[in-house]
C-alpha cells in the first residue's frame, strides 16, 4: 500500500478506520504512522478499531479492546477448573498483534499461577476453521494428552470441536474448550469464549474520530473484554 | 399504518369517544374535556374516564388526534432529579441539542429525587400542553401508587397528542403508550465485575444505591450474577447500602475499613461515589490500584480526571437525549396502533487505570480477614 495514493484515494473522507489487528513488524508499524501523518494534513484522521496505538506522537484515534486480557481470563478459569496441560491452537502469527495478545494473556495466565506451559502443545495456524481442525487433529495424533484448548477465535475453536468429535472425544468431559470473540456462532455451540464489545468498538470509534476537539483528551480508549462461561469446559477430575 | 385511502377505507372496528362515555357512565363532553384537559373536571370522572380508556384499550382517532397534535406545543419537559449530577446533565444536553436542531424548546425541571414532586410536574406539563415530556433516572421499585398515577399521565399524555418517554428506568407496562430509552445496566456491571474476577479479585466491596432503587440493583444484579457464573460465595457484609453522592462513597468506605471488613477491590454504583472512595482511600493511606482496586459506573468526564483514571462501564447519556428528543418530536407515536416504543443501548467497560491483580490472588480465598 502506497501511503500517498491511498490518501488521494480517499481526499475528502472524514476518517479511515482500520478494524481488526495489523502486523506489528517495524516495516508495517512506520508505514502506519505515514498514513496517520498524511491524512492528518488532510484534515482527515486514521482510525485504528481494536488494534494497538503505533506511537504516541502519531495522529491517530485508536479504540482498542482489552485482548490480552481476555486470553488471561479465560486461561485462569481454565486453570482454576484444575486444568494443566492446556493447549493454545492459532499461534501460527505471533506478529499478528491479536494472536501476539492471546498468546501473551495464556502464557501470562500460566506464569502468574507459577505453571510451566509445556511448548509442544503451543501449535500454529490461523484463524481459520479449517487450521483448528488439522491443528488438534495433529495434537491428538501425537498424543499430547491435553485436558483443555484454547482457540485463537471462535472460528478455530469450531473446527476443534470437529476434531475432537470425529476422534470420539468427549467435550467438556475428556477435554474442555474455549474459543475467543463470542460471534453468535459460539452461542449456537454452546462455547465458552471471551466477549468483545464488537459494536461498542465501532460506535466508539466513529464517535471519536468525528468530534476530536470534543474528546481531545480520550483519543486513545481500551474497552473491557470477559469471559463468557456456557457449556464446553468443565472440572478436571484429578 | 398508512393514513386510509379512498376506498379502502378501515372499518372504524375500534372504541369510540361515545364508548368510553357509556363504560364510564358519563357524558361524551366530560370525556372530551377530561382527554383535552381544558376544562375543570372532579378527581372522581377524571378517574373513571381514564379506567374506561384503559379497559377499552381506547386511542382518539387520527384526525382527532391530528387536532390534538396541533394543540401540542413545540416544547420538550426534560425531568430530572437534580441538575448538578454529570450523567444527567450529559442526557440533558443531548436532549437540547436534538430540540434545538428540530426547532423545538426544551424546558427543565428538577425533583430532587421526590416522586410526588415528579407527577406534580408531570401534570404541570400536561396542562401546559409540552410536547413531551422526558423523565431520566431510576425509581423506588416498590412504589405501587407512583406507578399507577404515572401510568395514567403516561395514558392521557398520548390522548392529548404528548408522549411521555422513559429515559434509564424500567417500563411502566406493554400496554402503556409510551416510549422507553434503557441502556444495559445489568450486563454493564456484569461485565464489570467480570474484569475484576478475571483479574483475581474475589472480595469485592459493592457500594451500592439506595435498596430497592431500581439503577442499583440492575448493578448489583449483575454484579451477583458474575459472582455467581465464577463461583465466588456472594458475602453480604460486602454490599453496602447509600446514595449516589461523592460524600456517601466516601462515609461507606470509611465505614468498611473500620469495620475490618476485607476487601481487594471496590466496584462503586457511580463514578461520584468511587471519586468518594479514592478520598477515603487516600487518608487511609491506601494506594489505588497497588492496595485497592476501584472501578465505578457511568463513565461521566470525572473518570478521567481521577487520578489513576478510573476503569468504569460506559453508559451513552447524550445518546439517550438525543434519542429522547428524536422520538418526542417523530409524529409516529400520533399514528394509529402505535403501541410504545423501546430502545435499549449497549454497555462496556472503558479500562483506564484503576485496577491491577491483587498482590496474592489466591490468598484472599484464605484467612486474611
Amino acid at each position: 500500500m502506497d501511503a500517498n495514493s491511498t490518501v488521494k484515494l480517499i481526499a475528502g473522507v472524514l476518517a479511515v478506520v482500520l478494524v481488526g489487528g495489523g502486523l506489528r513488524t517495524e516495516a508495517h508499524v512506520r508505514r502506519m504512522a505515514e498514513i496517520a501523518h498524511s491524512l492528518d494534513r488532510a484534515g482527515s484522521r486514521l482510525v485504528l478499531c481494536g488494534r494497538p496505538p503505533i506511537g504516541a506522537d502519531v495522529p491517530a484515534t485508536v479504540v482498542e479492546y482489552d485482548n490480552e486480557g481476555g486470553a488471561f481470563a479465560v486461561t485462569d478459569y481454565l486453570i482454576s477448573l484444575g486444568h494443566r496441560r492446556i493447549a493454545f491452537v492459532g499461534a501460527g502469527e505471533p506478529e499478528h498483534t491479536t494472536t501476539g495478545a492471546r498468546l501473551s494473556g495464556f502464557l501470562d495466565a500460566h506464569a502468574t499461577r507459577g505453571l510451566e506451559v509445556d511448548q509442544e502443545l503451543v501449535v500454529s495456524g490461523n484463524y481459520d476453521r479449517e487450521s483448528g481442525y488439522r491443528q488438534t487433529k495433529m495434537l491428538l495424533d501425537r498424543g499430547a494428552g491435553m485436558t483443555a484448548v484454547v482457540a485463537v477465535t471462535d472460528v478455530v475453536a469450531s473446527g476443534v470441536l470437529a476434531a475432537l468429535r470425529d476422534a470420539g472425544v468427549r467435550v467438556p468431559e475428556d477435554v474442555s474448550v474455549v474459543g475467543y470473540d463470542d460471534i453468535p456462532l459460539s452461542g449456537d455451540l454452546d462455547l465458552t469464549t471471551v466477549h468483545l464489545p464488537h459494536e461498542e468498538l465501532g460506535r466508539a470509534a466513529v464517535r471519536l474520530a468525528l468530534h476530536r476537539d470534543e474528546y481531545a483528551l480520550d483519543q486513545h480508549l481500551m474497552l473491557g473484554t470477559h469471559v463468557v462461561i456456557r457449556s464446553s469446559t468443565a472440572k478436571r477430575e484429578s | 399504518m398508512t393514513e386510509s385511502t379512498p376506498g379502502r377505507r378501515r372499518p372504524s372496528t375500534g372504541p369510540t369517544l361515545a364508548d368510553v362515555a357509556a363504560h364510564a357512565g358519563l357524558s361524551p363532553a366530560t370525556v372530551s374535556r377530561v382527554l383535552a384537559d381544558n376544562y375543570p373536571v372532579s378527581r372522581s370522572a377524571r378517574q373513571r374516564v381514564m379506567n374506561a380508556v384503559r379497559e377499552l384499550n381506547y386511542s382518539a382517532n387520527t384526525h382527532a388526534r391530528a387536532l390534538a397534535a396541533g394543540a401540542r406545543s413545540t416544547t420538550i419537559a426534560f425531568i430530572l432529579a437534580d441538575v448538578r449530577g454529570q450523567s444527567f446533565a450529559d442526557a440533558a444536553h443531548g436532549v437540547e441539542r436534538e430540540a434545538a436542531k428540530q426547532g423545538w424548546l426544551s424546558l427543565i425541571g428538577t425533583t430532587q429525587g421526590d416522586p410526588d414532586r415528579e407527577l406534580a410536574l408531570v401534570q404541570l406539563m400536561r396542562e401546559q400542553r409540552a410536547g413531551a415530556v422526558v423523565l431520566i433516572g431510576g425509581i423506588m421499585e416498590d412504589a405501587a401508587d407512583y406507578r399507577q398515577k404515572l401510568t395514567e399521565l403516561a395514558r392521557s399524555l398520548h390522548a392529548a397528542g404528548s408522549l411521555l418517554v422513559l429515559c434509564g428506568r424500567p417500563s411502566l407496562g406493554d400496554d402503556v403508550p409510551a416510549a422507553v430509552i434503557e441502556y444495559d445496566n445489568e450486563n454493564g456491571a456484569y461485565a464489570l465485575t467480570s474484569h475484576l474476577l478475571s483479574q483475581g479479585h474475589r472480595r469485592i466491596l459493592f457500594l451500592a444505591g439506595p435498596e430497592r432503587q431500581s439503577t442499583s440493583n440492575e448493578r448489583l444484579a449483575g454484579h451477583r450474577r458474575a459472582l455467581s457464573d465464577f463461583g465466588v460465595p456472594d458475602a453480604p457484609e460486602l454490599v453496602e447500602h447509600g446514595v449516589f453522592t461523592r460524600a456517601s462513597g466516601y462515609q461507606s468506605m470509611r465505614r468498611a475499613v473500620a469495620a475490618g471488613t476485607d476487601f481487594t477491590a471496590v466496584f462503586a454504583a457511580t463514578d461520584v461515589v468511587a471519586a468518594g472512595v479514592y478520598a477515603a482511600a487516600a487518608e487511609h493511606g491506601l494506594t489505588i490500584p497497588g492496595d485497592l482496586s476501584v472501578v465505578g459506573y457511568d463513565d461521566v468526564e470525572l473518570a478521567q480526571d481521577l487520578r489513576p483514571r478510573l476503569t468504569t462501564v460506559h453508559v451513552p447519556y447524550e445518546d439517550l437525549g438525543r434519542t429522547a428528543a428524536q422520538i418526542a418530536v417523530d409524529d409516529q407515536h400520533l399514528q394509529p396502533g402505535w403501541t410504545g416504543d423501546h430502545r435499549l443501548f449497549k454497555t462496556h467497560v472503558v479500562i483506564r487505570s484503576s485496577v491491577t491483580r491483587p498482590e496474592s490472588p489466591r490468598q484472599v480465598d484464605g484467612n486474611r480477614g
